[in-house]
């Protein structure tokens, strides 16, 4: 549990935690013109990015509110952490890194309904804007990004194709659409995080500067996905080690199914759909065949 | 799915005492879909507050961790 308030002690600066509540308040920024729009005060449309490198400057704000600190504390807690350790874009507060985010959501969340129309014009669609706690986790686990600006995936679509030819030409009808900034194709060689993932991942950037991810799978595809989110869901403990006791043959049986799909997808046969482990259907369920 | 990774997944998020109120970002990518909302003394309190973003976005997909 956190035990500092930064709420009442704002970072000056060079990031040190001021005694006399100190460093630009989010009265100060909104006194500079700023505001929830994400851009710097007095008007000057500079992104954080751009002032944390100095070309900014007015700060966004560093304080937390006491009502955010309430509900944030315990997940900005690791965030800290990575903040002092200098990984993510010097210069910007735990608070700052909070607004940012909440800012990135809001702007996303007021898009959200048009992209989501845009895609499904397309093909048939899920969608979602990241929760800012979850924005704040990616944050943490990947540093790389600097601040919530950097993260290309706050917003997240995805298209479920009956077939690889429908991945294709979805893939190429986002293309004619949509600038795309970035793309990984995980669907003929999965994911190698888990070696079983499948999908066409897409980073698009709309005419107001977001980039979002679009995510297109077959129907299969996304089955299998969906089943996969089922081992985090162990109610007692008796459940939990089932999953301790068959990691291996789960994992193996995840990879078994991805590599059958694929293979009836292609065309390529050979393979059968694999066997679950004893147990698994009761506790966790399997992925059905189609 | 990994499910070594998913269970160290689960254990990062699961606190010594008490419990927590874990999402799932089901767009991110395997082992990467937890995020901690909030840690509680008791069980009931996380249950609440699970509740009560429930009625915020009936959507949302979460885990109680303890």
């Amino acid at each position: 549990m956190a035990d500092f308030d930064e709420g009442a002690h704002p970072r000056d600066e060079k990031g040190r935690f001021s005694s006399d509540g100190g460093g630009p308040s989010a009265k100060d920024w909104a006194k500079a013109g700023g505001g929830s729009s994400g851009r710097a005060g007095g008007g000057n449309g500079l992104t954080v990015k751009e002032w944390a490198s100095g070309k900014r400057a007015e700060a966004p704000p560093g304080k937390m509110s006491s009502e955010d600190w309430k509900k944030m504390k315990d997940t900005v807690e690791g965030l800290k952490k990575t903040i002092d350790a200098g990984k993510l874009t010097p210069g910007v507060s735990l608070g700052q890194h909070v607004a940012i985010a909440k800012d990135m959501r809001d702007k996303h969340g007021a898009e959200f309904a048009q992209t989501k129309a845009d895609i499904k014009a397309l093909s048939p669609a899920d969608a979602s804007v990241k929760e800012t706690e979850s924005i704040l986790g990616k944050l943490d686990r990947k540093p790389k990004y600097g601040t919530a600006e950097g993260l290309q995936d706050t917003t997240g679509l995805r298209v479920v194709t009956k077939d690889l030819k429908g991945i294709e030409s979805t893939v190429a009808a986002i293309k004619d659409k949509f600038k795309v900034v970035a793309e990984d194709n995980y669907v003929h060689t999965p994911n190698k995080t888990d070696g079983a993932y499948r999908s066409h991942h897409l980073i698009i950037e709309t005419p107001s500067g977001l980039q979002k991810e679009i995510q297109v799978r077959t129907e299969a595809m996304n089955r299998h996905a969906e089943w996969s989110h089922a081992v985090y869901k162990p109610k007692t403990d008796e459940e939990k080690a089932f999953l301790e006791k068959h990691a291996d043959a789960i994992s193996a049986y995840s990879r078994g199914v991805s590599d059958h799909f694929h293979a009836l997808a292609t065309g390529r046969g050979g393979t059968k759909m694999p066997t679950p482990p004893a147990g698994l259907k009761e506790v966790f369920g399997v992925v059905s065949e189609k | 799915v990994d499910v070594k990774k998913a269970l160290a997944a689960m254990e990062k998020m699961t606190p010594k005492e008490g419990f927590n109120l874990v999402g799932v970002d089901d767009f991110e990518p395997p082992g990467e879909e937890l995020f901690l909302i909030g840690h509680f003394d008791t069980k009931d309190e996380a249950e609440a507050a699970k509740a009560e973003r429930l009625r915020e976005n009936p959507d949302a997909v979460m885990h109680i961790y303890g």
